[in-house]
C-alpha cells in the first residue's frame, strides 16, 4: 500500500505533505503509486477533490475521525480524513499496492484482510485511526511551539520524523 | 447530439432540428431558438419540444425504437426573410427548401416533417409552403407555427406508431444486439443512410442469433419492446394517460421476458409520465410496478446506498398515500435505484447488453432528477417540477432542511459517487470524444451539488484528455489539407476562419471555468487595452486575486491546472488563450509582489527553465501572429509593480537649482566691496537643504532615476519606456532596457519640460516585449501579504496596495547657464606661507542667450568651518570668543578683490554676465594655518528686473570652484615679553633742556611737564623672539604706530606705520628683537569684552563665567591691553628675493596670535589713572641755583637750603576723585628700620598727610607743597601715595560682587633728593 498524507489548513493550503509506503508485510516503506510519475500532482488533485466530501461528511458525524470519505476508482485510491477542532484536516490517500483492479469494476477484492491489501477492512480503518490519533498528538505539540505561526507550513523535522514513525508503526 | 440525453424528462421531449436554411441565419438561431421550449396546451397533456441546432448521427439507427426521439422528429429551416432578394423571393425559398431537405437527410430524418420558417419576410405569401414569423410580438404568426407543430407531431406520431407496428418482428434483435456492437466498436458513422441501415441490421442480427443464449426469450422480449416503444411514442405525442397503462403492461412483459433493458426503459417512461402528470396537475395513480422490489437487485454498491437509506421511508409512504406528490417523492429514490440496477444488469448480464453510452446517459439523467429534488429540499414542489420539465433554470439552492422537516434526506456524496461512477464507466468503455460529453454533463451536475472541487477535478480530467485528441485531429486535418501538422494551426489562425475562432473562444471559456473551480481568478477583465492607466482599483483587484490564489488551496495544483490550460491552448492552437494563460502562469508563479533590494528574494514557484519556456512560448505566439499579419496577439504583462521608484537625477555639471525668496536679495550686501559680516546669515552660502518640490528648467533636458523590478528569473526586455507626466507639457524620451533576473534595477530616463508650472511624474508608460503597452504607477513601498488563517477571512481580505509615489516638480523659466571657462590658477591648487596673500581670477562664460544679471559670490573654507564649530560650543571665555570672531571677520581666508572701477563705472555689486560673453572676477586667498581648501560659490540667476522689484521665489544656479591650498609656516613668534625701561636710560634723552626751562618760568615748566605726562607716558620695550620656518631667508620688519600722535582720531584712516625694527632671518634661525614701544593708557580696562556677533548681543546678560571678580578683572584687563597692543604693532616679512627685484613672497604675521600678555607685562605697559609727579624748587629766589633737577624725579640741593617739594597729581580718569596725599620721606637705599631715622638729617615743615581740597576733576591736576631742608648731605627719597578719601564700590559691567574699598595709587618712582655741601 502506498500512502500520501497531507495536513490541509482551513484555507485549503497544504501545511505538511508526506509520501510513504507500507512497512508491514515486508513493505519497503517506499511509495509505489500506480499512476507513476503523474502521482506527484495527481494525488494532490484527488485530495483537493475530496475536500468537498469532507466538508459534507463533517456535519454528519460528531467524531473527528471521519473514516474513508472518498474513493477515486481509476487509481483505486481511498481517502481517509481526520478533522481537528480548528478545521484542519489530516487527509490520507491510500492505494493498495497489488495489481490494479479492473477499472470500473465496483467489486472490491475481499480476498485479503491485510492492511496492505484491503483498504476497506476494519483492520485498515483501525490502523489509520491510530495513525491519525498519533499524528494529532504530535500536531498539537507542534502548534504549541511559540515559534510556529498558525497557518504556516510545518517545517519541523521532528514533526516529520514523528509522522514517519507513526506511519511505520501503524501502516 | 441532437437530443437532450441528460434532461430528466428526456423520453418525453420532441426533438426538433432547427437549422439555418439561408444566409445570415446563424445569428437568428443563436438568438431566437431557445435550447428547450416546452409548450403546454392545457393541463391535460402537453407537447414538449426540444429545439436544437445540430443533430447527432451516432447510434441513431439502433435506437430507433428504444429511444425514438434520439433522431430529429421535425426539421425546421430558419431563414431571414429580410436578407432574401424581393424579386426572386420564391426562387430563394425554393432553394432554401431543398437545402433543408438535404440537411434533414444527413440527419437521417428524411421521413420527418420539414418546414421552412421565414422571419421578417417583406410580404407574406400565402401560396408558399413556409411559415412566416415576424419578430415584433405578432401573436398570430407564432400561433400559426405552434399549430403547425402540433399537427406535425400528430402526423409524425402516427407515422412512428405505424413503423413500430409494421416492424415488430425485427425490433428486439436489431435494437439490442446491434447497439452493443456499435458501442464496442465506438465508430461514429455519420453518413449512414436509411437504406444502408436496413441492410446492415439483418446481417448483424444473423450474426448475433448464433450466440444468443435463449432464443425463445427473444420473442417475449420483442413483444415487450413493441409495447414499450409504442407507449414511448404516445408519451412523446402527449397522450400521457394512454401511455402510462401501456408502459405498465410493457414493464410487466419485459420483466416476464427477462429483458432488463426494456424493463428499465418502461420504468423510466413511467417515472417521466408520473412526473409530467404531477407537473400538469393531473390526478394520477402510481402503478404498483413502480415500487422497488428486492427481487433481482444486484449488489451494486452505489444503488444500495440510496435504496437502503430510503426504503423504509418509501414503504411508510406507500402504505398511507399512494396517490399524489408525497407518494411520488417518496418513491423516487427507490425507483431510480431500480432503474439503474436494471440498466446495469442489461449491460453486464448478457452478451447483447445495452451500449455503455446509453447507460451513462441514463445514470446522469436519473441523478440529475435526484439532484433537482435535493435542491428543492427533497420535496416535489411546483418549482421543482417546473425545473424538472425545464421551465426554470435559475433556481437557487433551497436552504438545507433538517432531517425532521423533510421526508427524504438525499446526501450529496452518494449522488456524486453515482456521477463519478458513470464517468469511470465512460472513461473505460467510450472513446474520448463521446466520453467528453459525459464528463461535461457530470461536471455540470457536480456544480449543482456544490461540489466544485470535484467538478474541477473532472474538468481537469477532460482537459487532460483533450490535447492528444486535438493534436491527432490536427494531424488528420493537416494530412487532408496537405500541409505540415505544425503549420496547420497557424494557417487556421491566419485564415479568417471564424469557425476556428469560435471554437477557440469556447475552449477558452471552458478553460477559464476550470480555472475558476480551482479558485484561480480570471484576470482578463481587469486589463485595459490601449494603454489606459490601470487604476489602483484594478491593480488592487489583481493583487487580491494573487492573494486569493496564494492564501487558499494548494498552489501546486493551481499551477498544474494552469499548465494544463496552456497545453490545451497550444494543442488547439489558440494563440490568444495561450498567451493569456502563460502570462497568468507567470503572474501566479511569483512568490513576492515587490522585489526587495537585497538579494534575499524568494524565487518564483516554477523553475527557471519553465519560466524561460513560457517566455519563449509567448514570444512564439506573438511572432506567429505577426507573421500571419491578420491580427496581432499580445500578452498582458503580469507585473503591476514594475516601477518601484522615480527620483530626479541632479547632474553635478548642470548646477543645482536653489529656490530663494525675494527677501534673500535684500540680505545680501548691496556693496560687493565691503567685507561681508560672516555672522550675518547669507542665504547664498553653503549647501542648504531645500524643501518643497525639486525644480526643472523649461526646455532643459532632465534626467530621472527609475527603479524597475523583475520578480522572475528571466530577463525582461522593456522595448520602450518613457515617463508619464501630468498637468504640464512634458516631452518624454523613449528608452529601452533589459531588466536582469530577480532584481531591482536603476535606469535613467530623460525628458524635457515644455511649459512652466507644476509638473507631476506619475509613472511610466512602457511596452514589455510581446506584451500590451500600458501605464505603470510608481509603487515605492514594500508589500507583504496579510495573514489569513481562518476560512472566514478569505471572504473579505482587505488588500492595501503598496505606497505609491508621484514626483512633484516645478518647472521654471529658462535660466542662464554659466561655466567657468578659465582661471589664472594653472592647477586648482596653491601653496601659501602663513600670512601670505595670493590673488587669482575666474572668468565666467555665459554661452546661453539669456543674460545672468544676478551674480553673487559666497565662500567656504576649511578654517572657517572649524572656527564656526568652535564658536558653536558655548563654554568659551568671552576673550576666546572674541578672538575666534575676530579671526572670522577680519582674516577671511578668501575674499573678492574689488575690481578697479571700469570705464563704464559699473560697480561690481551689479556683477552680471551678458548673454554670450565673458566676465572676469578676482579673488584673494590669505594663508592661514590649517587652511586646506577654499570654495568659491557663484550663485547666478536671471531676474529680468531690478532687485527691489523681485517678488516671490526666484531660483539661482550655483557654480562651485574649489581651490586646494597648502599653507606652510613663515615666521613664528615663540616668545614675547614687554619690559619697562629703567629711569636712567630714558630720562637724559627725555628731558635734555629741563634746567633751562625750569629756571626761566616755573609755571611754563610745570605746564610742559604736564604735557609730558599726558602725551609722552613713557616707553617700554617690546621683546619678540622671531623664528623663521621657511627655507629661504626672510626679511622681517616690525612696525608700530601710535594713534595718539596722529592728528585725526578717526579710526577709519589707515594708521601711520613707522618701521621700528628690521632684520633678516636665515632659515630656522631664531632672533630676538627689541622694539621701543609707548606705554598704553586704557581708560577703562575693566569694560566688558565685546562680541562681534550681532546676533548674540543681548541687552541683559548674566555672566556664566565661574571666575572670581579679581580673575575676571584681570582677564578683561589683559584683553584690552592685548587688543590695544595688537592694533599698534605689525610684523611683516618678505623673501629676500623680493628686494632684488624678484617676485618673492611676502606677508604679515597675525599679531593677535603672536603676542600673548602676562600680568607682569601689563604692569610694564600700563599707564595709571593718577599720575604723581614731583618738583623741587628753592624757597627763596637767591637759592634757585642751589636746587638742580637731575632727572624727571631726581633733584640735587645744597645743604641748609630751604626748598619746596611740589607734588602734582593728575587725574587721567573720567571722573572726579577726592584724594588724600601721603608723603613718606626716608633715607635712600637703606633698610626700612634705618631709613626712617631722619632726625637732624632732613626736616620738613607741614604735615605729611593732607587732603586735596575739593577733589580733582577729570583730566585736571592738583598740587601740594611741602617745605624741606636737607641738614646733612646724603641721598633722600620722598615717596608719595594718594588714596581715595571715601571707599566706593566699583561697578564693573557684567560682573557681580566686589566689596567697597579705597583705591590707592603710588607714585611710579619716589622723588629722589640728593643733599650736597
Amino acid at each position: 500500500m502506498s500512502y500520501y498524507f497531507v495536513v490541509v489548513s482551513p484555507t485549503d493550503t497544504p501545511m505538511f505533505e508526506y509520501t510513504f509506503g507500507t512497512s508491514k508485510a515486508g513493505g519497503s516503506g517506499q511509495a509505489h503509486f500506480r499512476n507513476g510519475e503523474s502521482s506527484r500532482y495527481m494525488n494532490q488533485f484527488i485530495i483537493h477533490a475530496a475536500i468537498d466530501v469532507a466538508e459534507e461528511v463533517q456535519w454528519l458525524s460528531p467524531n473527528m475521525w471521519l473514516k474513508v470519505i472518498d474513493h477515486y476508482a481509476p487509481t483505486n485510491s481511498h481517502i481517509s480524513c481526520f478533522m481537528t477542532g480548528t478545521n484542519v484536516r489530516f487527509m490520507l490517500l491510500h492505494q493498495p499496492g497489488g495489481p490494479p483492479a479492473a477499472a470500473g469494476s465496483r467489486t472490491s477484492t475481499l480476498s485479503s484482510s491485510s492492511i496492505a491489501q484491503n483498504p476497506l477492512s476494519p483492520q485498515t480503518d483501525e490502523a489509520i485511526r491510530q495513525f491519525m490519533t498519533e499524528v494529532y498528538e504530535v500536531w498539537v505539540k507542534t502548534m504549541m511551539n511559540p515559534f510556529y505561526k498558525i497557518g504556516d507550513e510545518i517545517k519541523s523535522p521532528a514533526f516529520r520524523a514523528r509522522v514517519a514513525a507513526a506511519g511505520r508503526k501503524w501502516l | 447530439m441532437g437530443y437532450a440525453p441528460f434532461s430528466p424528462i428526456a423520453p418525453a421531449l420532441i426533438n426538433v432540428l432547427c437549422v439555418p436554411a439561408g444566409r445570415k441565419s446563424a445569428g437568428i438561431i443563436t438568438h431566437r431558438a431557445p435550447d428547450q421550449e416546452p409548450q403546454a396546451e392545457g393541463h391535460a397533456s402537453a407537447l414538449l419540444f426540444h429545439f436544437t441546432s445540430h443533430s447527432d448521427p451516432n447510434f441513431v439507427q439502433h435506437t430507433k425504437f428504444f429511444e425514438p426521439n434520439r433522431r430529429p422528429q421535425i426539421a425546421l429551416g430558419i431563414i431571414d426573410g429580410s436578407s432574401l432578394p424581393p424579386d426572386a423571393f420564391d426562387a430563394a425559398l425554393e432553394h432554401a427548401q431543398s437545402r433543408l431537405r438535404q440537411i434533414s437527410e444527413q440527419a437521417s430524418a428524411t421521413d420527418r416533417p420539414i418546414k421552412l420558417i421565414v422571419f421578417d419576410a417583406p410580404n407574406s405569401l400565402p401560396t408558399s409552403d413556409a411559415v412566416f414569423v415576424h419578430t415584433d410580438p405578432d401573436k398570430p404568426s407564432v400561433c400559426e407555427l405552434i399549430k403547425w407543430l402540433s399537427e406535425a407531431v400528430a402526423l409524425a406520431g402516427s407515422h412512428t406508431l405505424d413503423v413500430v407496428n409494421s416492424e415488430e418482428a425485427e425490433l428486439p434483435q436489431s435494437v439490442v444486439r446491434s447497439e452493443r456492437l456499435n458501442g464496442a466498436e465506438a465508430r461514429p458513422d455519420s453518413r449512414t443512410e436509411n437504406s444502408q441501415r436496413q441492410s446492415v441490421i439483418p446481417s448483424l442480427g444473423r450474426k448475433n442469433t448464433q450466440t444468443a443464449p435463449v432464443p425463445e426469450d427473444q420473442t417475449y422480449e420483442a413483444t415487450s419492446g413493441k409495447i414499450v416503444s409504442a407507449a414511448l411514442v404516445k408519451l412523446l405525442i402527449g397522450q400521457w394517460a394512454e401511455a402510462l397503462p401501456q408502459l405498465v403492461d410493457g414493464a410487466r412483459a419485459a420483466r416476464d421476458a427477462n429483458s432488463p433493458a426494456w424493463h428499465a426503459k418502461a420504468l423510466e417512461g413511467m417515472l417521466v409520465c408520473l412526473l409530467l402528470h404531477a407537473w400538469a396537475g393531473n390526478e394520477f395513480q402510481i402503478p404498483q410496478d413502480c415500487y422497488p422490489t428486492t427481487r433481482g437487485l444486484s449488489t451494486g454498491s452505489a444503488v444500495h446506498i440510496i435504496a437502503d437509506d430510503n426504503r423504509t421511508v418509501s414503504e411508510k409512504f406507500t402504505s398511507t398515500n399512494t396517490n399524489g406528490l408525497t407518494g411520488l417523492t417518496a418513491m423516487l429514490p427507490g425507483l431510480t435505484a431500480t432503474i439503474m440496477n436494471l440498466y446495469d444488469r442489461s449491460t453486464i448480464g448478457f452478451d447483447n447488453g445495452l451500449p455503455p453510452i446509453l447507460v451513462c446517459e441514463m445514470r446522469v439523467r436519473l441523478t440529475a432528477l435526484l439532484i433537482i429534488l435535493r435542491r428543492h429540499g427533497s420535496l416535489l414542489s411546483a418549482a421543482a417540477l417546473d425545473e424538472l420539465v425545464g421551465l426554470r433554470e435559475d433556481i437557487k439552492l433551497a436552504p438545507p432542511l433538517g432531517p425532521s422537516s423533510a421526508a427524504l434526506v438525499l446526501r450529496s456524496s452518494p449522488l456524486s459517487s453515482l456521477l463519478v461512477e458513470s464517468i469511470t464507466e465512460a472513461q473505460a468503455q467510450l472513446p474520448v470524444q463521446v466520453a467528453c460529453t459525459i464528463y461535461a454533463a457530470v461536471g455540470q451536475r457536480l456544480a449543482e451539488l456544490k461540489l466544485e472541487r470535484k467538478q474541477g477535478f473532472y474538468l481537469k480530467d477532460v482537459l487532460q484528455k483533450l490535447p492528444p485528441v486535438l493534436v491527432e485531429a490536427r494531424k488528420v486535418g493537416a494530412a487532408e489539407a496537405a500541409v505540415h501538422p505544425s503549420a496547420s494551426g497557424m494557417n487556421a489562425f491566419a485564415s479568417t476562419d471564424k469557425h476556428h475562432a469560435i471554437v477557440a473562444q469556447g475552449v477558452r471559456a471552458l478553460l477559464k471555468l476550470t480555472m475558476r473551480t480551482f479558485n484561480i481568478p480570471d484576470l482578463w477583465d481587469t486589463y485595459h487595452r490601449g494603454g489606459d492607466t490601470d487604476s489602483q482599483a484594478t491593480t488592487r483587484k489583481r493583487l487580491s486575486s494573487w492573494l486569493s490564489v496564494f492564501t487558499s488551496g494548494d498552489i501546486a495544483t493551481k499551477l498544474e491546472v494552469l499548465r494544463l490550460c496552456v497545453r490545451v491552448s497550444d494543442a488547439l492552437p489558440d494563440l490568444i488563450g495561450s498567451t493569456q494563460f502563460m502570462g497568468l502562469l507567470l503572474f501566479v508563479a511569483r512568490q513576492q509582489i515587490t522585489v526587495f533590494p537585497d538579494p534575499s528574494n524568494t524565487v518564483p514557484l516554477i523553475a527557471m527553465e519553465e519560466q524561460t519556456r513560457l517566455a519563449n512560448g509567448i514570444n512564439n505566439a506573438v511572432s506567429a501572429t505577426q507573421r500571419s499579419g491578420v491580427t496581432k496577439v499580445l500578452a498582458d504583462y503580469w507585473d503591476d509593480f514594475l516601477i518601484r521608484g522615480i527620483e530626479l537625477y541632479e547632474s553635478p555639471s548642470a548646477g543645482k537649482l536653489m529656490p530663494h525668496s525675494s527677501q534673500d536679495l535684500s540680505l545680501t550686501t548691496t556693496s560687493g566691496t565691503s567685507k561681508k559680516d560672516p555672522f550675518i546669515y547669507n542665504p547664498f552660502s553653503g549647501d542648504r537643504k531645500t524643501s518643497g518640490p525639486a525644480v526643472l528648467v523649461k526646455d532643459e533636458v532632465a534626467s530621472f532615476d527609475v527603479i524597475l523590478q523583475n520578480p522572475l528569473e528571466i530577463d525582461i526586455e522593456v522595448e520602450n519606456i518613457s515617463l508619464l507626466s501630468e498637468s504640464c507639457r512634458f516631452e518624454a524620451e523613449m528608452h529601452s532596457v533589459v531588466i536582469g533576473p530577480l532584481t531591482t534595477q536603476g535606469f535613467t530616463l530623460q525628458g524635457t519640460p515644455k511649459e512652466t508650472g507644476s509638473l507631476k511624474i506619475i509613472g511610466c508608460h512602457a511596452r514589455i516585449r510581446n506584451c500590451h503597452e500600458r501605464d505603470f504607477t510608481v509603487y515605492s513601498g514594500l508589500w507583504k501579504p496579510p495573514e489569513v488563517v481562518k476560512r472566514k477571512q478569505l471572504r473579505n481580505i482587505e488588500v492595501s496596495l503598496p505606497e505609491t509615489r508621484t514626483l512633484e516638480l516645478k518647472v521654471v523659466d529658462p535660466l542662464p547657464q554659466l561655466r567657468i571657462c578659465s582661471t589664472t590658477l594653472t592647477q586648482q591648487s596653491i601653496m601659501l606661507l602663513d600670512g601670505e596673500k595670493c590673488r587669482f581670477s575666474l572668468t565666467l562664460e555665459n554661452a546661453d542667450s539669456i543674460p545672468a544679471d544676478l551674480i553673487l559670490f559666497s565662500y567656504q573654507d576649511s578654517v572657517s568651518r572649524q572656527l564656526q564649530d568652535a564658536l558653536a560650543t558655548k563654554d568659551l571665555q568671552p576673550s576666546d570668543t572674541y578672538e575666534l570672531q575676530h579671526q572670522l571677520m577680519h582674516r577671511q581666508a578668501i575674499r573678492r578683490i574689488n575690481h578697479t572701477p571700469e570705464s563704464n563705472g559699473r560697480s561690481s555689486s551689479t556683477a552680471a554676465v551678458e548673454a554670450s560673453s565673458k566676465q572676469t572676477f578676482e579673488f584673494e586667498v590669505l594663508g592661514k594655518p590649517g587652511l586646506t581648501e577654499v570654495v568659491v560659490l557663484v550663485d547666478y540667476a536671471y531676474l529680468a528686473k531690478p532687485r527691489n522689484e523681485v517678488e516671490g521665489t526666484f531660483y539661482t544656479r550655483q557654480l562651485r570652484f574649489v581651490v586646494n591650498v597648502t599653507v606652510n609656516g613663515s615666521v613664528d613668534v615663540p616668545r614675547c615679553a614687554i619690559v619697562s625701561i629703567p629711569e636712567q636710560i630714558t630720562s637724559p634723552q627725555a628731558h635734555p633742556t629741563t634746567p633751562q626751562t625750569n629756571g626761566k618760568a616755573p609755571a611754563a615748566a610745570a605746564e610742559n611737564e604736564q604735557k609730558d605726562v599726558a602725551t609722552n607716558q613713557g616707553k617700554c620695550l617690546l621683546q619678540l623672539d622671531l623664528r623663521s620656518l621657511w627655507q629661504t631667508s626672510l626679511n622681517v620688519t616690525i612696525e608700530t604706530t601710535d594713534p595718539t600722535t596722529t592728528s585725526s582720531p578717526s579710526s577709519e584712516t589707515p594708521p601711520n606705520w613707522t618701521p621700528a625694527t628690521t632684520m633678516t632671518l636665515l632659515p630656522t634661525q631664531t632672533a630676538r628683537t627689541l622694539t621701543l614701544f609707548t606705554r598704553l593708557y586704557i581708560p577703562s580696562p575693566h569694560a566688558q569684552i565685546p562680541t562681534l556677533t550681532p546676533s548674540t548681543t543681548r541687552q541683559f546678560v548674566v555672566s556664566a563665567s565661574k571666575l572670581s571678580l579679581e580673575a575676571e578683572l584681570a582677564t578683561r584687563e589683559t584683553f584690552w591691553y592685548h587688543d590695544e597692543i595688537c592694533k599698534r604693532v605689525r610684523i611683516r616679512w618678505r623673501e629676500e628675493s623680493t628686494h632684488q627685484g624678484g617676485r618673492g613672497r611676502e606677508g604679515e604675521i597675525d599679531t593677535r596670535k603672536a603676542i600673548r600678555l602676562s600680568p607682569r607685562m601689563i604692569d610694564a605697559l600700563r599707564v595709571e589713572h593718577l599720575q604723581v609727579s614731583f618738583d623741587l624748587v628753592a624757597e627763596r629766589e637767591e637759592d634757585e641755583s642751589k636746587v638742580v633737577r637731575k632727572g624727571s624725579e631726581a633733584f640735587e640741593v645744597r645743604r641748609n637750603v630751604f626748598a619746596k617739594l611740589i607734588v602734582r597729581v593728575r587725574n587721567l580718569g573720567r571722573e572726579e576723585v577726592k584724594l588724600l596725599l601721603r608723603l613718606q620721606p626716608c633715607l635712600a637705599d637703606q633698610p626700612h628700620g634705618v631709613a626712617m631715622d631722619l632726625g637732624k638729617k632732613f626736616v620738613w615743615s607741614g604735615v605729611l598727610q593732607r587732603v586735596f581740597r575739593g577733589g580733582i576733576a577729570a583730566d585736571e591736576s592738583a598740587t601740594s607743597e611741602l617745605g624741606v631742608v636737607g641738614l646733612a648731605p646724603g641721598s633722600y627719597e620722598v615717596n608719595a601715595t594718594v588714596e581715595e578719601v571715601r571707599a566706593r564700590s566699583r561697578e564693573v559691567e557684567g560682573v557681580s560682587g566686589g566689596n567697597a574699598e579705597r583705591r590707592i595709587w603710588h607714585a611710579r618712582r619716589p622723588a629722589s633728593i640728593v643733599v650736597v655741601e
